[in-house]
């Protein structure tokens, strides 16, 4: 049975290390992806665009091609962005 | 010459080949929240307090090439006023730190054919005012939101330096100094041990102190991390995963000591088991890689954030491991030298 989402009052994304923060303003449309939320969220960061990055919310990892409706975020939703890299001599 | 202070300026990245007669690309570039950040935390190393600081007026302000009305930069001033208009601080930076947008942009012109894989390229920056007429139009990101930045204060910690460090001078080749404690670089030799070939990498936790006496900043390391793979390592590369900055944060977080953040990291190169050129193996030596620059471009980009690398140094009988530490400078990460605090020191 399909449940009913919740819709998103307010919106943030935070960095891994809880320096910065970016706060979706105005309506947040439900079924904007995660993928777009996090690709606005590194641009606003200043961040790399050439690194992937995974958005975690409450410790669960999101599917980026899910819209924000179908990952049930709740209504306040802080979502961590962290990069996936490989350091190293390689 | 700089422009006039009271315009403010979009900025642009442009593209072009390697020999410099065609543009591949231009888009406006994001906020220059790295410069005015770096320049925010190098004003506050020269011994700035916050209540100089005070609510400023901070600026971008183009350095013109030196063509007559050429509308790119060769340098960037960043420039903080009172709000009376009275100069607080004043620095430079060349267009170097906006190499790592030049290159995520090459690598997506190689995807699209535009470069061949290896292709040199030039890039320029350029900069036009805010309300001067429309360029073209793929040169505006279109975004669907709105959205506000905010970035916390540096997370100064007043304290006398030279009672932690014992009058001990570090080498001042940086803004700020660095002292990580002996027992930190020997808990990392120990990890190094312990992965044996295969590449180890850790957090490194301690105090941004702010001296009370001379107004300088250091890093002071007193413990670290070790960080957990959710890929199994190889003897060239740890990868670090959102499970993994999840898990430092959390011990930080459960540390709960006054004024401690997460200062940087540090990872090892080593060699390949089998590898009979052990003796001489490059890539298990002490060098900074271009992964390396990845990560902490894109996981440590706070100006107070350094890297520290463990590898073996051939020169040396038996190839002990050494270490060599890098960090921000002038918004480029350079190496850097640190202090080792001995216990009692």
């Amino acid at each position: 049975m399909a449940k009913e989402a919740s819709s998103i009052s307010s919106l943030s994304v935070v960095d891994w290390n809880r320096t910065r923060r970016v706060s979706f303003e105005g309506e947040i449309e439900p079924d904007s992806l995660v993928s777009e939320v996090v690709a606005e969220a590194i641009h606003k960061l200043n961040l790399p665009t050439n690194v992937p990055y995974s958005a975690v919310h409450d410790g669960r990892k999101l599917n980026s091609g899910a819209t924000l409706a179908e990952a049930e975020l709740g209504t306040e939703p802080e979502i961590m962005v962290t990069p996936e890299v490989s350091a190293g001599a390689g | 010459m700089s422009a006039t202070t009271s315009t403010k300026y979009d900025y642009f990245l442009e593209i072009r080949n390697e020999a410099c007669d065609r543009i591949l690309h231009q888009s406006k570039l994001p906020s220059a929240l790295k410069l005015l950040e770096h320049a925010s935390f190098e004003a506050h190393c020269s011994g700035l307090t916050d209540d100089e600081m005070g609510p400023s007026e901070r600026r971008l302000i183009p350095v013109w090439a030196d063509r007559e009305n050429s509308p790119y930069v060769k340098k960037l001033e960043v420039r903080f006023e009172s709000t009376g208009g009275e100069p607080i601080y004043r620095k430079e930076y060349g267009v170097a730190p906006f190499l790592p947008s030049a290159q995520a942009v090459a690598q997506v012109l190689v995807t699209q054919g535009m470069l061949k894989p290896g292709e040199r390229f030039n890039f320029l920056i350029s900069a036009r005012a805010d309300g001067a007429p429309e360029g073209p139009a793929q040169l505006e990101r279109r975004s669907k939101f709105k959205t506000r930045l905010e970035r916390a204060g540096f997370p100064f910690v007043d304290c006398c330096v030279a009672e932690i460090v014992h009058g001990a001078r570090p080498p001042q080749d940086a803004c700020f100094d660095v002292h990580v404690a002996r027992h930190v670089l020997n808990d990392i030799l120990r990890q190094v041990g312990v992965a044996e070939q295969k590449e180890q990498a850790g957090f490194l936790l301690g105090r941004l102190c702010r001296d009370t006496q001379t107004g300088r900043v250091a890093a002071v390391v007193e413990a670290q991390v070790q960080a957990t793979a959710a890929v199994e390592p190889t003897c060239t590369s740890f990868t670090l995963s959102p499970s993994t900055f999840d898990e430092a944060r959390h011990v930080l977080e459960t540390r709960n000591r006054p004024g401690e953040v997460i200062l940087g990291w540090q990872h090892s190169h080593t060699w390949c088991g089998k590898c009979e050129k052990r003796s001489e193996c490059q890539s298990s030596t002490v060098f900074w890689s271009l992964d390396d620059e990845a990560v902490h471009e894109s996981a440590f980009p706070q100006p107070y954030n350094i890297g520290l690398v463990v590898g073996l140094d051939h020169k040396q009988e038996g190839s002990p491991y050494s270490f060599k530490m890098f960090g921000w400078q002038d918004g480029l990460i350079r190496e850097r030298g640190f202090h080792v605090l001995d216990q009692g020191e």
